[in-house]
């Protein structure tokens, strides 16, 4: 049975913690510096909490964390979250330990203290939007029908491995279609062997909902 | 001697006294607090280095006053977390090899480990100068 331990935190903690029940195998063990909230945890959970400081050791002893499978710090104060991760880790030997940070630069700074792995949902929103901004990049235009359910997207290859590949080969979803391909003057209604230019424009139709999946299945092919 | 560029964060009266005692050696001296009211303990001394208002366990401010450039480091705030947390910080990020914090609860000293931080135990150093004071 793995040992997982999850220390601080609010409603995302609550959100984890009742993921984490629904799992078969896990024993959590609880610690929440919060006395209201941790009277909360047990109300609406029906876990045991321990009302603690997590980063004291002495919390750690009462609330037998010793060689713990996983310690998942999840505080709004940084601080806390990394002080509380080493010591799960220098101290009481947790395998491994994983932290919420708010500040994004602290994704990187932890790593630097022998933190395991580290969450920023500042971070992961900047990269997401980074990656959304460079796959729409690449979108010429869409539009939609049948109110909104239904999407077209014209997307231009441009630096993409693609070019010069044969359709049949890439493994092209089976939830959308290519309409056409755009060259030059020139519109190419594709077939399995049809062979992809650079600076085809290729006009993709599918449900609104699998737009960015393609889009994506598409980027990944950019040099 | 060769003046030394000494950097201390925390203004409370243990970084008061420090502060003095490197700033009367004719050392290059700068006090970082968060608090700006703080500094007001070090006017009523002989110091006469710098101080800077701003939270040092933040890249911004660490920065911000080029701390890379300092050989040693005294972290005296209130906080054994956050004594322990810019220690690392200066150590790891900044290159800093000397660096002294001071702790209260000793069951935290466990997490320093680096040859380059040294601690004080402020309550067994207490401790010790009442068995004195008793004998």
């Amino acid at each position: 049975m793995k040992k997982v331990v999850i220390a601080n935190g609010t409603y995302q903690a609550a959100y984890i913690i009742r993921r984490f029940l629904d799992i078969k195998g896990i024993k959590l063990i609880v610690l929440n510096d919060d006395e209201a909230f941790a009277t909360y945890l047990t109300m609406s959970l029906g876990v045991g909490v321990f009302f603690a400081d997590a980063t004291k050791p002495d919390s750690f002893k009462v609330a037998g964390i010793y060689e713990a499978d996983v310690f998942i710090a999840l505080s709004e104060n940084d601080i806390t979250n990394a002080i509380s991760c080493l010591v799960a880790k220098q101290i009481f030997k947790v395998k491994k330990t994983i932290s919420v940070a708010k500040d994004p630069r602290n994704v990187e700074i932890f790593g630097h203290f022998g933190i395991d792995s580290v969450i920023s949902s500042t971070f992961i929103l900047f990269e997401r939007i980074k990656h959304e901004t460079e796959v729409m990049d690449k979108l010429v235009s869409t539009m939609s029908i049948d109110n909104s359910k239904i999407v077209i997207s014209e997307f231009r290859l441009e630096n993409s491995k693609l070019s010069n590949m044969v359709l049949k080969d890439i493994g092209f979803p089976n939830f959308a279609n290519i309409a056409c391909i755009f060259r030059g003057n020139d519109t190419i209604i594709p077939s399995g062997k049809t062979v992809f230019q650079n600076f085809d424009r290729i006009v993709i139709v599918t449900a609104a909902k699998n737009q960015m999946k393609v889009l994506n299945f598409l980027h990944q092919f950019d040099n | 001697m060769k003046k030394e560029k000494i950097l201390i964060i925390g203004s409370q009266q243990l970084g008061v006294n420090i502060a003095e005692f490197y700033s009367l050696r004719g050392d290059f001296v700068l006090v970082i607090d968060k608090n700006k009211d703080a500094f007001e303990r070090l006017k009523e001394t002989n110091y006469s280095g710098k101080t800077s208002i701003g939270d040092a366990s933040t890249a911004e401010v660490l920065d911000a006053n080029e701390v890379s450039s300092f050989k040693r480091a005294f972290v005296v705030t209130n906080s054994d977390n956050s004594n322990i947390y810019i220690a690392l910080l200066l150590e790891k990020m900044y290159g800093i090899s000397d660096i002294t914090i001071s702790i209260k609860d000793e069951t935290k000293a466990a997490l320093v480990t680096s040859p380059s931080v040294k601690t004080i135990m402020l309550n067994q150093l207490l401790f010790n100068a009442f068995l004195e004071g008793i004998n």
